[in-house]
């Protein structure tokens, strides 16, 4: 038989191929955790969504009663919302009243309706402290304070006097850490829509990434068939190992390592992905936009993901990371955050029904970070870096039309700012005390919560074994 | 000035340089392998790629008096090109382009807006003057100083000349003085709307209004000092208590902060508070305006006085010297330049050589880059093969596709459609990466990155690998195959003719609402002739590619491997030179994901 081309390549190609890992789980790198936890027997998810570039939160939820709105409006003169750009809160479960501005009716209605919480104040602390304490230079504070890169890792991280060089693992992925390797039948639980971040990687390895776009591994679409089976044959290369262990130099080592586990995992995270796809219906386009904004698509693939959480034999817990950046509003706030809020509330929303539409409501918890809360003085039409600043907590498991914390007064000579020209708060709730709550919500035993807060010490009070409850849950989750 | 396209044509800029490959060599005595592999690293470094004839004929002139003729080469103008390309719309060379695509020319200035349907024109310029320039180094310095220096296009105005009359800034001054450079920087309109120093007021605390604090603190940040106070070899500095030591606090940011205020834009329309950029002329430098100038006394860096009641541009002027002076300097913007040529994590004797070639060039001048580059190129660490076994660093997805596009040079392939003017828009380059392109200030990745592994357990960096994942690695390596083998396979089947119009990501969509085309991408052969010459041999195919991508350094058990994958790509005698080609084109693309090649090393 005459050889052809492409007869060639069918038949080498032939033996042995295997069907781009369609059986394998996504693996996870063979590092051995220290701790390992016992399975679960339900399913909990928790959704990561990092505000990136500093949001002015005390501008998403803003005091209301007479007096406290006055010096509201007096701090921040041109970047005030007037009081009827305001939508007021439900108060029957807050000690005063809070609002939001008027282009969020949903985080008002999910506030109301009892699936969102504020958590007021919070951010990066070596311990709780006030002015005095905060002007005192032999107390050790948070590292590189203001600075967007130092902060956004200290966020992830809770190692808050870690230089950004030595940031390598987060809170997320420290608790997929403790959950062990056998957790979702090896299944990664950490997945990423926006890329490499740091609060999902743990010693076992970095979150799997999946795409917003829809791409995924699919290299074959406008080729014939005859020639994948050439790609194959180098893909084959590299997802069987047939570079391992040739290289002593560390970038290449690092190189051929990933471009396997890449090669692998990135067929199966699309599997996935197909297998959700189809399940919900919930528009996350905002009404008057053409279609779904960059954050509502990666917020529906999320719930697409947790709608098909079970194909995969059952994943029991699953973190998912979503990056919504371009919060740094030196100027121009008002139109700015007007754009992005609106964004945000409407998202939210589409976010809570959707879960709903699956029924997954009570099995997931969505929780807020940002850089930094920014300054309440003005710049002249923007503002710049704070430090403490407001979360939201969104899902079934939630208390919520409540406002979390503790809510800071008004007042640039505050005990809680930092400095009295700008304003700064210095938070009054810590990342530990946040995350804690959130950690044991979601199934770490609390014995190792200091693995997952290295810093939790600081926080926890004489006596007890963890930090003072913040009250993000129902009583169920309370001890 | 015509464009005129073939499958082996000549190609003429629009600016009208003439773009001839390199001549053939006069008949010198012929490079040894060693010469040539030592060549081939230095492209690998001062060039965006080179190919297997210009490495021949960079190791025939030398490779000491190629780079002097680098270093003093002068650099190409982006703003020329573009004013070139305002020309062609008013000599009516665009009237087919605009009928095609349908274009709205009914705005001030339609020749840009022809070129904005496209993504502006910095793509279509950056591609066309890294693709034909000779001058190399001075682009992949300006392209380095670029992920320092950051702006985002997308987060500036896009009007005729901003990006442009930007990046000109960066080459300008890629081999000039790191002073000029922070001046030209912190004057420009593309900056002050960036990082929002223009229109910046002093002061008004009955108003409790403040000066914006956002470029004073990326300036120190970012572009000059950094967060810690560094020894000279890059190493930080310590307190008695063993703690690194902050370069600045609060109120150094927020004095600097006073010192940037009073910017305005410049030009006819020119006055505080101009929102309308409409009308800027972007080549010109802010001024300052001195009644929103804060006129206090400052304080910054430390224990530096700005004295109260200077003009302006002298307080700026005080404030850029205290900081161009400022011991970091050196080692922290020497680092990143290491960084973005050479490798990753130079030792600090390297970080010391290239610190001290900045702080003073020989002649007493402190900021001279031309100084520094030829250091960072020349150094004993960059040059000798014995290096630690972490040397090197992860190719940039930028530098995967330019080095494709100039070491396997490309021809543009006319259509039958006429059009003969590519544009490149973003959807040309790498998803994430592309000129000017960056999400934030803080670049495509940190220099600061350590991937978690072997390299944080060695406290060392790899910043490129931080936007080395799932997706943008499938991605790249698709598109890569796409280009090289895809196309080839259907043009030779004569499929592709039925659509010249495929993107360079065919998953984007290239159609607008009313199903118009509104982007083109040229379909690009590569000239590849030598090597198909030695497509019947292997082991000389894979030897030639290896000495190209990997100035020679093919592990032995990947070489053998090699060329055993591409001795199984059957090449049939009676089949012209079509199977031949595939050949190559396979191994170029295998050869682009060997480790040797992503990662420049030893």
């Amino acid at each position: 038989m005459a050889i052809n081309r492409r007869n060639f390549l069918r038949n080498t190609a032939g033996a042995g191929l295997v069907t781009s890992g369609l059986f394998l789980p996504w693996r996870r790198l063979a590092l051995a955790a220290e701790q390992s936890q016992s399975d679960f027997d339900d399913y909990k998810a928790m959704v990561y969504v990092m505000f990136n570039g500093g949001m002015d939160s005390f501008n998403l939820l803003v005091p209301y009663d007479d007096d406290e709105y006055k010096r509201y409006a007096k701090i921040r003169s041109d970047l005030k919302y007037e009081r009827d750009e305001l939508l007021v809160l439900d108060d029957s479960e807050t000690d005063r009243r809070f609002s939001v501005p008027s282009m969020a009716p949903e985080i008002r209605d999910l506030f109301n309706d009892g699936d969102l919480a504020f958590l007021a104040n919070v951010g990066p602390l070596t311990e709780h402290m006030d002015r005095e304490k905060y002007l005192d230079e032999t107390e050790k504070k948070p590292l590189n304070l203001e600075s967007h890169s130092d902060q956004i890792a200290q966020w992830q991280s809770t190692n808050v006097l870690t230089p950004l060089s030595k940031q390598t693992v987060g809170w997320l992925g420290r608790v997929s850490d403790c959950f062990g390797s056998t957790l979702n039948n090896g299944l990664s639980m950490n997945v990423s829509v926006s890329g490499f971040n740091l609060v999902q990687t743990g010693e076992s390895g970095t979150p799997v990434l999946n795409p917003t776009t829809g791409l995924g591994r699919d290299p074959f679409q406008t080729l014939s068939e005859d020639y994948l089976d050439v790609k194959e044959t180098a893909n084959q290369d590299f997802e069987f190992g047939g570079f391992d262990g040739r290289y002593e130099n560390l970038m290449q080592k690092e190189y051929v390592e990933r471009f396997k586990h890449y090669n692998v995992d990135a067929s199966e995270a699309n599997l996935v992905y197909n297998r959700g796809y189809s399940a919900i219906n919930t528009s996350f386009g905002p009404e008057g936009r053409d279609s779904e904004t960059h954050f509502g698509s990666s917020m529906q693939r999320i719930v697409q993901f947790i709608s098909a959480h079970w194909t995969f034999g059952g994943a029991k817990r699953q973190t998912f990371y979503v990056n919504f950046g371009g919060w740094d509003h030196h100027e121009n706030l008002k139109g700015q955050f007007h754009d992005y809020m609106e964004d945000v509330s409407f998202v939210l929303k589409a976010f809570r029904d959707a879960l709903v539409e699956i029924d997954m409501l009570d099995n997931v918890v969505l929780c807020t970070a940002s850089d930094f809360g920014r300054t309440l003085t003005s710049n002249g039409g923007g503002s710049d870096h704070g430090w403490g600043g407001n979360a939201m907590i969104l899902g079934g498991p939630v208390k919520g039309k409540r406002v979390l914390g503790q809510y800071p007064e008004m007042d640039l000579e505050g005990s809680q700012i930092s400095n009295t020209e700008r304003g700064n708060f210095i938070p009054t709730t810590s990342l530990e005390e946040y995350y804690a709550e959130l950690s044991l919500w979601f199934g770490l035993d609390e014995e190792n919560l200091k693995d997952v807060l290295p810093n939790a010490d600081a926080f926890i009070p004489d006596g007890a074994t963890k930090p003072e409850s913040i009250g993000i849950f129902e009583e169920s989750s309370e001890s | 000035m015509s464009f005129s396209i073939g499958s082996r044509s000549v190609l003429i800029s629009w600016s009208g340089l003439l773009l001839f490959p390199m001549l053939a060599p006069l008949a010198w005595a012929e490079p040894t392998q060693e010469e040539l592999e030592a060549a081939s690293l230095l492209a690998s470094r001062a060039t965006f790629g080179m190919s297997y004839d210009q490495i021949v004929e960079m190791a025939e002139q030398g490779l000491d008096e190629w780079l002097d003729e680098q270093l003093n080469m002068e650099c190409t103008s982006f703003v020329k090109w573009e004013e070139d390309m305002v020309k062609m719309y008013e000599d009516g060379e665009f009237d087919e382009f605009i009928d095609i695509f349908d274009i709205n020319v009914e705005v001030d200035n339609p020749a840009w807006n022809v070129v904005s349907e496209f993504g502006g024109p910095i793509n279509t310029i950056w591609y066309m003057a890294v693709r034909y320039g000779k001058d190399q180094l001075c682009q992949r310095v300006a392209w380095a100083l670029s992920q320092i220096f950051v702006i985002n296009t997308e987060t500036v105005e896009k009007y005729p000349y901003s990006h442009t009359s930007y990046y000109d800034i960066l080459t300008r001054n890629a081999l000039g003085n790191y002073r000029e450079l922070i001046e030209d920087v912190t004057y420009s309109a593309q900056m002050g709307i960036f990082l929002s120093h223009v229109n910046n007021s002093r002061s008004r605390p009955e108003k409790n209004r403040f000066p914006d604090e956002n470029y004073a603190r990326e300036l120190m940040q970012l572009f000059s000092i950094g967060l810690f106070e560094l020894n000279v070899d890059g190493s930080f500095k310590t307190d008695s208590s063993e703690n690194w030591i902050p370069t600045y606090d609060g109120d150094g940011i927020t004095n600097l902060a006073r010192v940037m205020t009073g910017f305005a834009f410049d030009g006819e329309n020119a006055q505080f508070d101009n929102g309308n950029y409409g009308d800027l002329e972007w080549h010109l430098p802010m001024e300052i305006m001195e009644y929103h100038h804060d006129k206090e006394e400052k304080v910054i860096l430390g224990d530096i006085t700005i004295p109260a009641g200077q003009k302006g541009f002298e307080d700026v002027e005080d404030a850029l010297d205290a900081i161009h002076e400022h011991d970091n300097v050196g080692p922290f913007i020497g680092r990143q330049l290491i960084q973005r040529l050479v490798t990753s994590n130079p030792e600090p004797e390297y970080v010391q050589r290239v610190a001290e070639a900045f702080n003073d060039d020989g002649q007493g001048v402190r900021g001279n880059l031309k100084h520094v580059v030829r250091t960072i190129l020349t150094d004993p660490e960059a040059t000798t093969p014995s290096q630690p076994d972490h040397f090197g660093k992860l190719r940039e997805p930028m530098l995967r596709l330019m080095n494709l596009h100039r070491m396997f040079p490309t021809v543009v392939v006319g259509d039958e459609r006429g059009l003969t003017k590519p544009f490149y828009t973003p959807s040309f380059f790498p998803r994430n990466q592309y000129p000017l392109n960056a999400p934030s200030v803080f670049n495509f990745y940190s220099p600061f990155h350590s991937p978690k592994g072997d390299l944080s357990d060695n406290e060392l960096v790899a910043p490129e690998f931080q936007i080395f994942n799932m997706l943008t690695s499938i991605d790249l390596s698709n598109v890569i195959w796409d280009r090289l083998v895809g196309d080839e396979i259907e043009q030779q089947e004569g499929r592709l003719i039925d659509k010249p119009w495929r993107t360079w990501f065919h998953a984007y969509d290239y159609q607008n609402e009313e199903g118009n085309i509104v982007w083109w991408h040229p379909l690009l052969n590569h000239d590849i002739s030598d090597y198909v010459e030695l497509a019947d041999s292997p082991s000389d195919l894979v030897d030639r590619l290896d000495l190209v991508m990997a100035h020679g350094t093919l592990d032995s058990e990947t070489r053998r491997q090699f060329i055993h994958r591409i001795g199984q790509i059957p090449v049939n005698a009676d089949d012209g030179e079509s199977d031949h080609r595939l050949r190559v084109l396979f191994a170029i693309w295998y050869m682009s994901f060997l480790p040797e090649y992503m990662v420049e090393s030893y």
